[in-house]
């Protein structure tokens, strides 16, 4: 029977290979059959920048826009909405991407079988 | 029941390696069992080569978690980028990959995440 797990990433894009490595993750479960749910939560929203430009700083890859592959690899992304309010990020700055409220992140823990934590 | 424990933080810098193995000895002391995958900096972990002196050994302590049943996997990318060999480790550790991560979300009941 599938698994559903919910990746939280909390930390920013960069400056740590923390996100990264929450993107390896997330391309890696359904693979093996796991429902897998990424959410963007507190610094981890700016990877949603449209105005990052992180190759001219660190020759890295736009984390962003990796993650908004997701259907590709076969897992969902989501924002937490209250985090974006809380850093008054504009809707316009960001990258499309569906955000959540703080009830419908707690319903989508409840609901998942793991909850891994980057 | 069944536990699962991701580790990826190092071991002496971060108390999460200790937590995760007061965690699985009481678990185990409890009928339940344990299974733990090492991810990033927490790789270093099992590593035979830690010799700590007179603090106390994580090593000593996953070796005897590996003697009562738990499945200790450690990703294979995380300790090729910070040197750690198959050949570094304590018996019963093996690198592997992220399906190993998979296995033990879809084996365990609860799967407890202890990181940054």
């Amino acid at each position: 029977m599938e698994k559903k797990a919910t990746i939280i990433v909390t930390k920013p894009p960069y400056g740590t290979a923390i996100m990264a490595e929450a993107f390896r993750t997330a391309m890696g479960l359904p693979a093996v059959n796991i429902e897998t749910r990424v959410v963007l939560e507190g610094d981890a929203v700016f990877a949603l920048l449209k105005s990052a430009k992180p190759k001219e700083a660190l020759n890295l890859g736009n984390m962003g826009e990796a993650f908004l592959m997701g259907e590709e690899y076969g897992f969902s992304l989501f924002s937490h909405q209250p985090s974006i309010e809380a850093r008054d990020l504009k809707q316009e700055e960001l990258m499309e991407c569906k955000a959540l409220s703080e009830d419908e992140l707690q319903i989508m823990l409840r609901e998942s079988d793991s909850i891994l934590r980057f | 029941m069944r536990l699962g424990f991701l580790v990826t933080t190092a071991p002496y810098t971060f108390q999460n390696m200790d937590t995760a193995i007061g965690l699985m000895e009481a678990a185990l002391a409890k009928g339940h069992s344990c299974d733990v995958f090492l991810y990033m900096d927490g790789v270093i972990s099992a590593s035979s080569n830690i010799k700590p002196g007179q603090d106390r050994s994580i090593p000593d302590k996953m070796k005897q978690l590996v003697v009562k049943g738990v499945r200790i996997s450690s990703c294979g990318v995380c300790a090729n980028y910070r040197g750690v060999k198959n050949s570094d480790y304590l018996p019963g550790i093996k690198l592997a990959g992220l399906a190993a991560l998979g296995r033990m979300i879809n084996d365990c009941d609860r799967v407890i995440t202890l990181g940054f």
